[in-house]
């Protein structure tokens, strides 16, 4: 029985000659957790990762797998296995392939055999065992990659954007396959991708990275729906959240340009009591329901924008319209058949409402949710 | 006036033997943005070349403001054709961006001053002029990125690939800004493309080029509804399109690719048979094609397929189904519960968004 690991980063810096590549970065994977590290290029996901590997030396911060702490050790000396974007396979049989990382540390050749063997099988490759693997399909090369990671039996497995090549349809089945197989062997994996719906899809839970620093720390749910900074907001989905800039009245109001949009004595106390005259209030396209005249509505409950329809845009199976409202933009997102029932052409008036249970209070200098105690 | 600015007739093109352009024609009007979509090696840029006279066609005519311009050279032709993508140059400030195009073609300092305070003032960036272009806020970058563009006089603006390799968040604002300020600008705008949202949501009207040929031409919402062919369909939502099989023999009996799994409703049935042909493929996009574990009331073609897996975009649940070597996608705002992969699922292509092909052509036939 291979034991579970936890891996934990404590305020990992990582320079590069004068560039800060990882500037504090704290993060605790659980044993058994499938984890993602998400960002953009150049966000420092990749050197992250490679720190855990023992690849690179932090230059400050300590690196745990479980109590040991893990800093100084080589890579070879951590028990991980890493499958990249591009495999190196050799120019051999399935099973040569998957074996010989094993042949290095010094197994039976029957332990070897049964490792191949039961790792082949997890990924469905058993009768594929003798076939070179320049026959094989992409898909099943990717297989290959993950086998040979899976026969080390290592403690941690830790995935560069293994699925990158991968055409959509292969992607959607390796990615089951993954997640099977991870959930049947219990092991902690560690996927580091720039592809949203890729983390979304596979972590139990997702860090986000910006700049070298960790944005967000949750489950694909938590970081989609109750983003705690704009910028995770706007990186997550198409089109990206909301934000309005709007003013906080003492009387209860929350205005939009000099239209009160929404009101709330409790709510607009909190955020005075903050200090805030100011608040952007974040929604999701999704989450809005425009009409074409504005209705009577429960200002205490929904969050209602009267504005000018300035763009649409046809996505196929669905439309994003540009709405204008006192100096703000946001956007709605519709599905077709909606869309074609209000008959809307650009330049005309509309009403965008928001439930307020959908509505999300950030900071307008710093960009960080505002958490109020009522909501929350 | 007249109403079409730019009239291309005919225009076939060969190079080294081989056909790069074959009789293509349309017209755009004045103030249009009129899309060129299609793959890499369609032609697309080579169309444009002939347009602003950097390349002769070998035959047929191009007409701006209805006269032959086929002997004019490129500089009197009023057509301006922007090579280079929308990434601003970071180290220049935003007057030396929207600048570089008018100095490289040798105008005197005068008029480049003029002409980018002009379309600065109308694109609502005056202030930020001496600002460096990596000091600027998103929305403001764009408009610097589209000054640039548009910042030579001309009546027709030849636009080639304007959105290639940007980061797609940046990609996806851009186009909405652009679009934003296509009423503003009032400009007649030629784009070609190879993305097919590119041409969905910016164009006015789209012409699809595909091995030098013009396979449709419409409105955005036209060609999505009514793709002239399969293989349209298919490029325009990057394969994200369910496709069934159907044979129909003498007796009008039917049988599909997917076996006996599957349960043809009645009234698709009689639509079936109406046609007459002896292959059809039933297509349906993503947004109307159901799966879950069972569906009782389908209005159009059941399948008995198992579930593969999904994708989870935020907003939605990509969700997928395979019945033998064919597979099913259904985009869903919830998760059907409790699925795993190799479970037996119902799939629903429903009538309403079912568009018919010819099974031997791929034609459109309702």
């Amino acid at each position: 029985m291979i034991p579970l690991v936890s891996v934990k980063l404590v305020n990992i810096v990582k320079k590069f000659g004068k560039v800060e590549a990882i500037k504090g970065v704290s993060l605790h994977i659980l044993d058994g957790e499938f984890f993602s590290i998400l960002g953009p290029s150049g966000c420092g996901k990749t050197t992250l990762l490679r720190i855990i590997a023992g690849l690179e030396k932090p230059t400050e911060g300590r690196v745990y797998f479980n109590e040991h702490d893990v800093t100084n050790l080589a890579a070879e000396a951590r028990d991980v296995a890493m499958v990249f974007q591009f495999y190196a396979l050799y120019p051999t049989t399935v099973f040569n392939n998957i074996a010989i990382p094993l042949f290095s540390r010094k197994y039976s050749k029957s332990e070897v055999t049964k490792r191949v063997t039961e790792a082949a099988r997890l990924v469905g490759l058993e009768k594929l065992l003798n076939v070179h693997v320049d026959r094989l399909s992409v898909v099943d090369k990717q297989r290959v990659a993950l086998a040979r990671a899976i026969a080390k039996e290592p403690q941690v497995y830790l995935l560069d954007e293994p699925l990158t090549i991968l055409d959509p349809v292969s992607r959607v089945i390796i990615r089951s396959e993954l997640k099977r197989i991870q959930k049947q062997l219990k092991q902690t994996v560690i996927y580091v991708t720039h592809d949203q719906i890729e983390a979304l899809t596979l972590a139990d839970r997702i860090a986000i990275m910006n700049f070298g620093v960790v944005e967000q720390i949750g489950s694909p749910h938590e970081v989609y729906n109750l983003p705690t900074s704009t910028y995770v907001g706007w990186f997550l989905g198409e089109p990206g959240m909301n934000f309005i800039e709007a003013v906080v009245s003492s009387n209860g109001s929350i205005l939009l340009g000099n239209k009160v949009i929404f009101q709330n004595q409790h709510i607009t106390r909190e955020l005075i009591n903050q200090g805030l005259e100011k608040v952007l209030l974040g929604f999701r396209a999704e989450n809005t329901v425009l009409s074409r005249e504005p209705v009577e509505r429960d200002l205490s409950r929904e969050v209602v924008i009267e504005g000018v329809l300035r763009v649409i845009e046809f996505f196929g199976t669905h439309y994003v319209l540009d709405i204008e409202s006192g100096g703000s933009e946001l956007k709605v997102k519709l599905n077709p058949i909606d869309f074609n029932s209000l008959g809307l052409r650009e330049n005309d008036k509309v009403t965008v409402v928001i439930s307020f249970d959908k509505v999300l209070f950030f900071h307008p200098d710093s960009g960080k949710r505002i958490l109020l105690g009522e909501k929350e | 006036m007249k109403e079409y600015v730019l009239e291309v007739r005919n225009i076939s093109k060969r190079r080294g033997g081989k056909v790069i352009l074959d009789n293509v024609s349309f017209s755009v009007r004045r103030g249009e943005v009129f899309v060129i979509l299609g793959p890499p090696g369609s032609g697309k840029t080579t169309l444009l070349k002939i347009i602003a006279g950097l390349e002769a066609q070998d035959l047929g005519d191009i007409m701006i403001n209805g006269e032959i311009v086929n002997m004019l050279p490129p500089y009197r032709r009023n057509v301006a054709m922007v090579f280079e993508t929308l990434a601003l140059y970071a180290n220049m400030t935003v007057f030396e961006n929207i600048a570089s195009p008018l100095i490289a073609q040798g105008k005197d300092r005068e008029h480049v001053a003029k002409r980018v305070r002009e379309i600065a003032s109308l694109l609502r960036i005056e202030h930020i002029l001496d600002r460096r272009a990596d000091k600027l806020s998103g929305g403001e970058r764009q408009r610097v990125a589209i000054a640039r563009a548009l910042a030579k006089e001309a009546d027709i603006y030849l636009l080639d690939e304007p959105f290639l390799n940007l980061d797609a968040k940046i990609r996806y604002a851009l186009r909405t800004e652009f679009k934003k300020l296509k009423s503003i600008l009032g400009r007649t705008i030629i784009l070609a493309t190879s993305d097919p949202y590119d041409a969905l949501t910016l164009g006015d009207r789209v012409l699809l080029l595909n091995y030098g040929r013009v396979v449709h031409e419409g409105t955005p919402t036209n060609i999505y509804k009514t793709p002239r062919s399969i293989s349209i369909a298919r490029y325009l939502t990057g394969n994200m399109v369910n496709e069934v099989f159907i044979m129909i023999n003498g007796n009008g009996k039917i049988a599909s690719s997917i076996g006996r799994d599957i349960y043809i409703n009645s009234e698709v049935h009689d639509m079936i048979l109406k046609l007459e042909r002896r292959n059809l493929i039933l297509a349906n996009y993503i947004d109307s094609c159901f799966i879950d574990r069972h569906i009782t009331e389908c209005s159009g073609v059941k399948i008995k397929g198992s579930f593969l897996g999904y994708e989870f975009r935020g907003s939605e649940y990509l969700v997928y189904a395979r019945t033998g070597d064919v597979i099913f996608k259904s985009l869903s705002r919830i998760l059907p519960p409790g699925l795993n992969t190799g479970d037996e699922v119902d799939i629903c292509l429903t009538r309403e968004g079912m568009i018919i092909f010819d099974g031997e052509t791929g034609d459109f036939l309702g």
